[in-house]
């Protein structure tokens, strides 16, 4: 069976807290490795600039099966006027390369901005599982400012 | 930066009717693939070789569809190309529409990083690109590469080159730097000027480590160039964006995380890293890119 890995990044001001515990199926089916961790940003004094990442959780459902919950965190350094995650594929879960889950996009004045999504994944046929966001900021110099990344989502099965 | 090279088939080519569009835009259906002058014809299958990056303008004679399956048979394919290969589809009408495509190589995570601006996946995860005229940038690192485009919707296939040399750089800013032993952190960062408005940065941060070992990383942008500390001190002091990893798990061999900033005006951008490791063993590399299109 093909191994895939979890990994789990948060970008903002607060840390994750949030540790979904697998769910073991029948004794015949592959076991969840449990998530955990998270991580912080921190924007340094040069004004306009947005920074975003993804996080994820797991829990198994099934043999056959993984349930991924997925976060998008934007966070704006500087005078920001309004921060958003993008209306377009601004925080999705994406598998070989296809988005096959999204939200919907979310701007809001200030300096931060977060939206989150679930997606339930066949184990079967996974090449590539990353959690990819785009998100922006306007200032008030009227820049706007605009960041989109991904990173991997490994599964320990 | 040298001109790239190209050949331009001398091959006449048939002019189909003219359709004028609503717009008053006329598209020339040609009745083959041929490339002819530039526009190019964008075809079911277009395949883009060659060592040096550069830019082209191409022409779709009809909607299509661009498969974002990233995996084999899908819309964009990449081989060769050196440590990193990417293509950069831009709309002609509208510039603020951007499709990025690219792939690192083995010894940086063999990672592929594709995203988009003013487009987004349909539910089949197909992107829909309209009739009319587009710019391809190919880059490469001066490795040869090719690059394959297949769109749905469209018949034929060509080849086409770069006709005009494109500004990048491509800066491997920490490679392969050691984490762990006598020091608890390893990091990088380098800075470059871009010259125009439209342009974006790409940073690629990979960690290799044997089973049993835990690290934690940043990979950070920074507006202006980064302060000496950069290079010596973990957690990009001075950093303007700073994407941070949690702490990996044991059986983490490796994970990576990649950025593209922009559009950004002319200036000075940093693009880096660090990462930290209480053990030896594993590795750092970050990997950046600097881009400006020019149309």
């Amino acid at each position: 069976m093909r191994n895939i890995f979890i990994n789990r990044m948060k970008l903002g001001l607060t840390i994750a807290s949030v540790a979904v515990a697998a769910v073991m199926a029948a004794s015949s089916a592959p076991a969840y490795a449990d998530l955990g961790g998270g991580g912080t940003s921190n924007n340094g004094p040069l004004g306009s600039a947005v920074s975003a990442a993804g996080t994820w959780n797991t829990y198994g459902v099934g043999g056959t099966s993984v349930d991924i919950a997925y976060q998008c965190d934007a966070q704006a350094a500087g005078p920001a006027l309004s921060t958003g995650i993008s209306d377009e594929d601004g925080c999705v879960f994406v598998l070989n390369g296809v988005v096959v889950s999204r939200t919907s996009g979310l701007g809001l004045p200030g300096n931060a901005s977060a939206m989150a999504g679930t997606y339930r994944m066949s184990i079967y046929n996974v090449q590539s599982t990353k959690v990819c966001w785009r998100a922006w900021a306007t200032f008030a110099t009227g820049a706007l400012r605009e960041t989109s990344g991904c990173s991997n989502v490994n599964i320990n099965i | 930066m040298t001109k790239p090279q190209f050949r331009v088939g001398l091959i006449g080519f048939l002019v189909a009717a003219m359709l004028a569009a609503p717009s008053a835009v006329s598209i020339a259906h040609a009745a083959g693939c041929t490339p002819g002058a530039e526009p190019f014809p964008l075809c079911g299958t277009t395949t883009i070789t060659g060592s040096s990056s550069g830019s082209m303008r191409v022409q779709l004679a009809d909607p299509a569809l661009l498969w974002a399956y990233d995996g084999p048979g899908g819309g964009v394919q990449f081989s060769g190309g050196g440590r990193l290969v990417a293509l950069v589809i831009e709309s002609a009408a509208d510039t603020s529409k951007v499709l990025f495509f690219s792939r690192t190589n083995a010894a940086f995570g063999a990672v592929r990083f594709d995203t988009a601006r003013g487009y987004s996946q349909d539910a089949n995860g197909y992107y829909h690109l309209a009739a009319g005229n587009y710019i391809l940038y190919a880059i490469t690192d001066g490795t040869s590469a090719t690059i394959t485009l297949t769109l749905g919707g469209v018949t034929g296939s060509n080849s086409l080159s770069p006709q005009r040399a494109v500004p990048h750089v491509i800066d491997p800013v920490v490679d392969h730097a050691a984490l762990g032993g006598n020091t608890l952190s390893a990091q990088g960062a380098n800075a470059h000027a871009v010259a125009a408005s439209n342009s974006f940065l790409a940073r690629y941060l990979h960690v290799d480590q044997p089973s049993q070992l835990a690290s934690t990383a940043a990979v950070c942008l920074w507006d202006g160039t980064p302060p000496p500390e950069a290079s010596t001190q973990p957690l990009c002091p001075g950093a303007s964006e700073r994407t941070q990893t949690p702490p990996t798990f044991t059986s983490q061999p490796s994970y990576h995380v990649e950025l593209l900033t922009g559009p950004v005006p002319a200036g000075v951008y940093g693009q880096g890293g660090y990462a930290t490791s209480a053990s030896s063993g594993g590795t750092l590399s970050v990997l950046g890119l600097w881009l400006t299109l020019t149309g």
